[in-house]
């Protein structure tokens, strides 16, 4: 049988009337990163602590690393890292403090190679927790959920508070993970994140998966609203013939449309005019979720 | 690594733990001081020897202890201790969100909750530890002749009926989450239960109510004053042990909201 990292079967969650997953079924190799794209009230959430055990399925199941999360919880759990959307500032401690208190709990805890963590993400752990700022508290969320070197590695919303320096020390650690086969789920609203990072990606909605998609796949289907505006009139056939583009628009000196993937095409044919400004944005959640799914990426 | 939880959860809460001792020890103290003082005056001696509280007499050592430490100053004070710490064994760090962290963690739900328990018994433990200490100091610079058998047994009850509240409250914590509407709901249980003890004195007609409350089966037979009844002590730590039992096992099948 195939080993999984993570495995769900038709898993399924509901509170009352309310049905926050249905039917999700995951597979999740060792070595990747996959991400979970969705917007908020997706049931991302629900899935990560459905996986930890936190709460219990309405039906289906679930094995990570190969072993029912139910049964196996805490076993399993030596092995995971885990970050939430939301992280608690315990009073009275300071980073040191607190990751000391968790690393107590573990027995491949070790107090230099979490304060190298630190270092990377420029963290000092110093700091009563009280006094951190909300970028500070989640890089110590960070290095807890990396600390003891899990092989699974659970993460909700890791980049939200994350300023720049941090998001790069950030991405290189998941690099770094990766390269020494530590697999990563990756709970995000943004697809930006996903293209970068993901080796795949589930797409959900409304608790129901849409799709899974490879990297290169969402790569390509990159969506970028581009503007760019030029010195003197443009011809505008040199730009309706692009395969690429869509909702293109030219007012004025000034062009608009939506980029599908590579945008090599475009430069090259606007390189034919002078440029005075370009504008590359991506669009919201909603817009790809209604170009590529078909659905609203609003949760009903 | 198998302490590590109860080490770590004992660490948390010393600063409460000694609030409360000072607290405990600090009325324990001034109340056996206010009786060695009152017995140096031959007016207010003369006074307390005359006053009669049911079968008790104020006037005795043992009245005394009995009336104002053992019915009300002790019982109350160490269950409003304990249903303070244990409305927060779970449901503060589940506000919090940092019970998210702790069952990231290799350990249990079961073993959380337990160890937590044992942390709050030991708490209990130690402030009836605490009592018993400065009872023994007072009788040894003051009286003599007290009775270390009796006062080790009632402070093992006051141990146990603390316990029982604590695990009324860390029932509430472990089913609702929240710490101030589980504190207040086991506050008022425990009003209520003592007003079933103390009522019956003064009402014979709800006389039936009095073997429901734990407060009858801690010190119902005065036992510094007749033998203290074993089978009173069993049916405390047989209701503690349900309470404790019904915690753990709410606790591990809820659906945790972190």
């Amino acid at each position: 049988m195939r080993y999984l990292v993570v495995h769900t079967q038709n898993l399924a969650k509901n509170f009352g009337r309310q049905t926050a997953i249905e039917d999700l079924t995951l597979e999740i190799e060792p070595g990747e990163v996959y991400g979970f794209l969705g917007p908020q009230g997706a049931g991302k959430t629900t899935t990560i602590r459905l996986l930890l055990d936190f709460i219990r399925p309405s039906s289906g199941s679930a094995w990570i690393l190969g072993k029912d999360s139910r049964k196996h919880g805490a076993q399993i759990r030596r092995e995971v890292g885990y970050l939430g959307a939301e992280f608690p500032a315990q009073p009275r401690l300071t980073g040191i403090d607190f990751l000391r208190s968790l690393g107590a709990l573990r027995a491949s805890w070790d107090e230099d190679y979490t304060r190298s963590l630190a270092a990377r993400l420029d963290l000092s752990l110093e700091k009563p927790l009280t006094c951190c700022s909300r970028s500070e508290l989640r890089r110590i969320g960070l290095v807890q959920a990396f600390m003891h070197r899990p092989e699974l590695i659970l993460l909700d919303e890791p980049t939200r508070d994350l300023d720049g320096p941090a998001l790069d020390a950030f991405y290189q650690l998941l690099g770094e993970a990766r390269a020494e086969g530590q697999s990563i789920f990756f709970a995000s609203a943004s697809i930006g994140e996903m293209e970068r990072i993901c080796d795949r990606a589930a797409v959900i909605h409304n608790g129901r998966l849409l799709a899974v998609e490879r990297g290169v796949k969402l790569r390509q289907r990159a969506l970028r609203k581009v503007e760019m505006r030029f010195a003197a009139q443009i011809d505008p056939q040199v730009f309706t013939r692009l395969p690429n583009l869509a909702d293109l628009r030219l007012e004025d000196y000034k062009l608009r449309c939506t980029l599908f993937g590579d945008a090599d095409a475009l430069i090259k044919a606007a390189s034919q005019f002078r440029v005075t400004d370009f504008i590359s944005q991506q669009p919201s959640l909603d817009e790809v979720y209604a170009r590529f799914y078909g659905v609203s990426a609003c949760a009903a | 690594m198998r302490l590590n939880l109860l080490a770590l959860t004992l660490k948390t809460q010393r600063p409460v733990l000694l609030r409360w001792l000072m607290i405990v020890g600090g009325g324990t103290l001034a109340l056996c001081l206010l009786y060695s003082l009152l017995t140096r005056i031959p007016a207010a001696a003369g006074w307390l020897g005359g006053l009669q509280v049911h079968t008790l007499r104020p006037g005795s050592t043992a009245g005394w202890l009995n009336i104002l430490l053992f019915e009300w100053f002790l019982p109350l004070g160490m269950s409003l201790f304990a249903i303070q710490a244990g409305s927060r064994l779970t449901a503060a760090d589940e506000e919090s969100g940092a019970l998210a962290l702790l069952l990231a963690g290799p350990i249990t739900r079961r073993r959380l909750i337990l160890e937590r328990l044992a942390a709050l018994l030991i708490s209990c433990a130690v402030l009836a530890a605490s009592v018993l200490g400065l009872l023994f100091l007072w009788n040894a610079a003051f009286l003599g002749g007290l009775p270390y058998g009796k006062l080790a047994q009632i402070c093992g009850n006051l141990t146990m009926l603390a316990f029982f509240f604590g695990g009324l409250a860390a029932l509430f914590g472990c089913h609702f989450g929240r710490v101030t509407f589980s504190r207040d709901l086991a506050l008022i249980m425990m009003g209520l239960f003592f007003l079933a003890d103390l009522l019956p004195d003064f009402i014979n007609e709800i006389a039936a109510l009095r073997p429901l409350s734990p407060f009858y089966y801690y010190a119902g037979a005065d036992p510094l004053i007749h033998d203290a009844t074993s089978s009173s002590a069993l049916v405390l730590a047989a209701g503690t042990f349900l309470l404790g039992l019904a915690a753990v096992l709410r606790f591990d099948r809820r659906d945790l909201p972190i």
